[in-house]
C-alpha cells in the first residue's frame, strides 16, 4: 500500500530561547545562553490511508514537532514528505497547497486557537469560503451541518468561543477542521485538557468521524491508555527519536525497547492496588546535550558500552514491530522482560 | 483521627450569585492514611484543601461545618493562629511547585528560612535538616545542588524540592493539590515511590486531590469522589473502585480509556458538569444520570453500608464496573 503520508529521515533543529524561569535569573545575573535542540533527529514515519498512528512520548521529546511537520505547517530543516508517494516540495503549486489543505491539526487548548472576536459561523466557514469551496450565502448551511455533525447545537451559529465550554470549544475546533474536508488529520493533544467524561465524548467523536469519513490520523497525546484506545498503531519517541514501534496489539501485549517497557509498567491504573511504585532512575535528560549514543542509556537498567557509543537503529523485531535497542542484536545480552504489561 | 472534616460548606458570594463550591464535605483520614479525592474540574476539590489550611481568600469563606485536625477544630481560627499551624503541621504540596519556590533565591536561603520560621535552631542545624529532606525526596548529592536556584532543575525535580520544602518539619498531615498532573509518567513514578514511603515510615497522612483514578488507586488507601462540591462515594479504594456504588463514579470510570480493554467502547457521562451557580435543584448530578428517577428531585442524604458512603438514591449495588 502507498502510504497517505511518509516522512523520511525528517530532522528540526531550533536554536532556544529561555524560559521563565530561566529569564528571571538571568535578570539577576545568571549567566544563560541560547542555544540548538534537535527537536526531530532524523525519523522516518509512514501512515497509511484510514490509519490511526498514536505518537506518545514524555514531555519535550519532539511529538508536536514532528507533528506541525507531517502537517506541513513546520519546515523541516532535512528529510522529505511524500504524500500518496509524491515528494511535495516537488508539487506545482496548485497541488502542493490541495495538500496542505488536506491536512489539518487539532490542538490541545482550542482557546488559543480560536479568534476570540469572531463567531462559530466565521470561525469554522472562513477557510472553506476562501477557498471557494462553497459559496458565502451557503456558508450558515454548511457550517450548521457541521455543528450539528460534532454535536453542538447549530442555533449557537452567532456565538462567540468564551460562550462554551471546554469540551464544546473542542468541538468547534474539530468542525473547523472538518470544514475543509480533510483527509489526514493531525491531534496534538486534542483531549488532554478535557475532564475524563468530555474526553469520553471526543474520544468517541473521533472515532465515529473516522468511520464516516474515512479519515487517517496522527494521534499525539502522553497518555497511553488514550493510545491504546484509540490507535491501530503506536509509535514511542524519546529525546527526538522514534524507539518503537508496532501495531498496537504487538505493542501493548510485548513492549520490546526498555524505555517503553518503564513506561508501560509505570502508568498507574485502577487495576493495581496500593502498588510498589517502582521507577525508572533519573531525569528526562535536556534536549540541549542528549547522551550519546542510545539516548536512553543513562536511565536503562541493561545498558552496556556498546549503548553508550553507538546510536541503535530501528531493526524489525517482528512483522511491523520496529525497536532500536542493541539488545536486540545481542542475545546473550538479552535480559528477561516482563512477559506481558497491562496499561 | 488525625482529620476529620464534618459537613463542610465553602461558599463564594459573587456578583453573578453565591458559588456553593464546597457544600457539605465530610471525611476522615487516619494516621499514615492517604486518602485521595478525585473529581473532574471544578468540583471543589482545591477549595476543600485550601479550606483545610485556611487560605480561602474573599469573596469566599467558610460558612459552615467543623475542620477537626487531631481533634482540634480549625474552623474560626485567626490568621495568625493558623500560620503557626501552617507549613510546620499541616503543609500543602501544589500542582506548580513555583507557587511554594521563589525564583530569584537558592534552594538553600528558601529551605533554611522555612526551618526557622517555626523553629529556633542555629543555621548551620537548619542547613543540616534541608539536606535530610532534600536526600529523603531523593535529590543526588544534596549538599552540593543546595546551592542551586529553582530554574537549574528540571519540572520534576522543582516538584521534589517542594515536596522536600513541605517535609521539613514533618507535618503529620499534607495536603497535595495534583503534585504529579503536570509530570511525566516516569517522573511522577519517581514522586509517587517517595510520597509512599514517607507516609509509611513517618506516619504522615495525606489529601491526595488527583483527577486521575489510576494514581489514586496505586497510592491511597480510601477514596473519596467529588461532584459539584459534595462527595457522592466514599470507602476504602477497593470497596469503590471494584463495587462503585453511586452512577457518577460508574461513569466516571467507563469515560477513563485505560480502564478498559483495548477496543471497548467508551460510555462517556452524557453533558456536563453544572455551573456551581446553577446547580439543579435535588441530587445535582441527575439531569446527566444514567439511574435518574423522580425521586432524584429532591437531596439525596448519604447512606451507608459498611462503612462504603455513597449519596444516591438508586444505588447500583448490583452493577460491576
Ligand atoms: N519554536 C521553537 N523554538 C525553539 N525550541 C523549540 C520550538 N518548538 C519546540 N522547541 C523545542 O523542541 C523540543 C521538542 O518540543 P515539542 O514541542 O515538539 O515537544 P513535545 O513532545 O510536543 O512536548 P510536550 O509533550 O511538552 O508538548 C523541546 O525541547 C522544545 O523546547
Ligand atoms: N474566587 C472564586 N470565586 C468564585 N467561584 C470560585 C472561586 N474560586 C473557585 N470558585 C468555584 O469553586 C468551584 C470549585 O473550584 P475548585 O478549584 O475547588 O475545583 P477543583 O475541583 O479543584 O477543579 P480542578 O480540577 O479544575 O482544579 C469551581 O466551580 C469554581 O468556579
Ligand atoms: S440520586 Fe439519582 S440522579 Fe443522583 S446519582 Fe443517584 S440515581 Fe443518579
Ligand atoms: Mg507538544
Ligand atoms: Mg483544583
Amino acid at each position: 500500500m502507498t502510504p497517505l503520508i511518509e516522512g523520511t529521515g525528517v530532522s528540526r533543529r531550533f536554536s532556544r530561547g529561555l524560559d521563565y524561569a530561566e529569564k528571571l535569573a538571568r535578570m539577576f545575573g545568571a549567566k544563560l545562553e541560547e542555544r540548538v535542540v534537535h527537536a526531530v533527529d532524523d525519523i522516518s514515519l509512514a501512515i497509511n490511508p484510514g490509519e490511526v498512528v498514536g505518537l506518545v512520548g514524555e514531555s519535550g521529546c519532539g511529538k508536536s514537532t514532528l507533528g506541525r511537520i507531517m502537517a506541513g505547517i513546520l519546515p523541516q530543516s532535512a528529510g522529505t514528505l511524500h504524500w500518496e508517494g509524491k515528494d511535495i516540495s516537488a508539487l506545482p503549486r496548485q497541488e502542493a497547497k490541495a495538500v496542505r489543505l488536506t491536512s489539518q491539526m487539532i490542538f490541545q487548548d482550542p482557546m488559543s486557537s480560536l479568534n476570540p472576536r469572531k463567531t462559530i459561523l466565521d470561525i469554522v466557514g472562513e477557510a472553506p469560503v476562501a477557498h471557494g469551496m462553497v459559496p458565502k450565502r451557503q456558508a450558515p448551511d454548511m457550517v450548521a451541518a457541521l455543528m450539528e455533525r460534532v454535536g453542538l447545537d447549530p442555533s449557537y451559529l452567532k456565538r462567540y468561543p468564551h460562550q462554551f465550554s471546554g469540551g464544546q470549544r473542542q468541538r468547534i475546533g474539530i468542525a473547523r477542521a472538518l470544514a475543509v474536508k480533510p483527509r489526514f488529520i493531525i491531534c496534538d493533544e486534542s483531549v488532554s485538557a478535557l475532564d475524563v467524561s468530555i474526553q469520553a465524548q471526543i474520544l468517541n467523536l473521533f472515532m465515529e468521524l473516522k468511520q464516516e469519513l474515512g479519515l487517517t490520523y496522527l494521534f499525539i497525546s502522553h497518555d497511553l491508555g488514550v493510545v491504546k484506545h484509540i490507535s491501530d498503531r503506536v509509535a514511542i519517541m524519546y529525546l527526538g527519536r522514534i524507539v518503537e514501534s508496532a501495531p498496537a496489539d504487538a505493542f501493548f501485549a510485548a513492549p520490546n525497547h526498555p524505555y517503553t517497557v518503564a513506561l508501560l509498567s509505570e502508568v498507574p491504573t485502577i487495576k493495581q492496588r496500593r502498588r510498589q511504585f517502582n521507577p525508572v532512575k533519573g531525569e528526562i535528560p535536556s534536549p540541549l546535550h542528549p547522551p550519546s549514543g542510545c539516548h536512553f542509556h543513562p536511565r536503562c537498567p541493561h545498558a552496556f558500552d556498546r549503548c553508550r557509543m553507538e546510536r541503535p537503529l530501528l531493526r524489525e523485531i517482528a512483522p511491523g514491530h520496529i525497536s532500536a535497542c542493541h539488545l536486540n542484536e545481542t542475545p546473550v545480552l538479552a535480559i528477561a522482560r516482563p512477559a506481558e504489561i497491562t496499561t | 483521627m488525625t482529620l476529620k472534616v464534618e459537613n463542610l460548606s465553602t461558599h463564594f458570594f459573587t456578583r453573578e450569585g453565591v458559588a456553593k463550591a464546597v457544600d457539605g464535605v465530610s471525611f476522615e483520614v487516619g494516621r499514615g492514611e492517604i486518602l485521595g479525592l478525585v473529581g473532574e474540574s471544578g468540583s471543589g476539590k482545591s477549595i476543600t484543601g485550601f479550606s483545610i489550611l485556611g487560605l480561602v481568600d474573599p469573596p469566599g469563606r467558610v460558612t459552615g461545618g467543623k475542620i477537626l485536625f487531631q481533634g482540634q477544630d480549625l474552623v474560626g481560627r485567626s490568621p495568625h493562629e493558623m500560620r503557626a499551624i501552617r507549613g510546620k503541621r499541616i503543609a500543602m504540596i501544589f500542582q506548580d511547585p513555583m507557587m511554594t519556590l521563589n525564583p530569584v533565591l537558592s534552594i538553600e536561603t528558601q529551605m533554611v528560612e522555612t526551618v526557622r520560621a517555626h523553629d529556633k535552631v542555629s543555621k548551620a542545624e537548619a542547613r543540616a535538616r534541608a539536606v535530610e529532606a532534600l536526600g529523603l525526596v531523593g535529590i543526588p548529592s544534596p549538599d552540593e545542588r543546595l546551592a542551586a536556584y529553582p530554574h537549574q532543575f528540571s519540572g520534576g525535580m522543582r516538584q521534589r524540592v517542594a515536596i522536600a520544602i513541605a517535609l521539613l518539619h514533618r507535618p503529620e498531615l499534607i495536603i497535595a493539590d495534583e503534585p504529579t498532573t503536570a509530570l511525566d509518567v516516569t517522573i511522577q513514578s519517581q514522586i509517587l515511590a517517595v510520597i509512599q514511603r514517607l507516609s509509611t515510615e513517618f506516619g504522615m497522612s495525606l489529601v491526595w486531590i488527583s483527577h486521575d483514578l489510576g494514581v489514586v488507586a496505586g497510592l491511597a488507601q480510601k477514596v473519596a469522589v467529588m461532584y459539584a462540591g459534595r462527595i457522592v462515594e466514599t470507602g476504602t479504594v477497593d470497596d469503590v473502585l471494584d463495587r462503585p456504588i453511586h452512577p457518577y463514579t460508574i461513569g466516571l470510570m467507563r469515560s477513563v480509556p485505560a480502564n478498559l480493554d483495548r477496543g471497548e467502547t467508551l460510555t462517556p457521562i452524557p453533558g456536563m458538569a453544572p455551573s456551581p451557580l446553577k446547580r439543579p435543584s435535588g441530587c445535582p448530578f441527575r439531569l446527566r444520570c444514567f439511574a435518574a428517577t423522580a425521586a432524584c428531585e429532591a437531596e439525596p442524604e448519604a447512606a451507608a453500608i459498611d462503612g462504603h458512603l455513597y449519596r444516591c438514591f438508586n444505588p447500583q449495588f448490583e452493577r460491576a464496573a
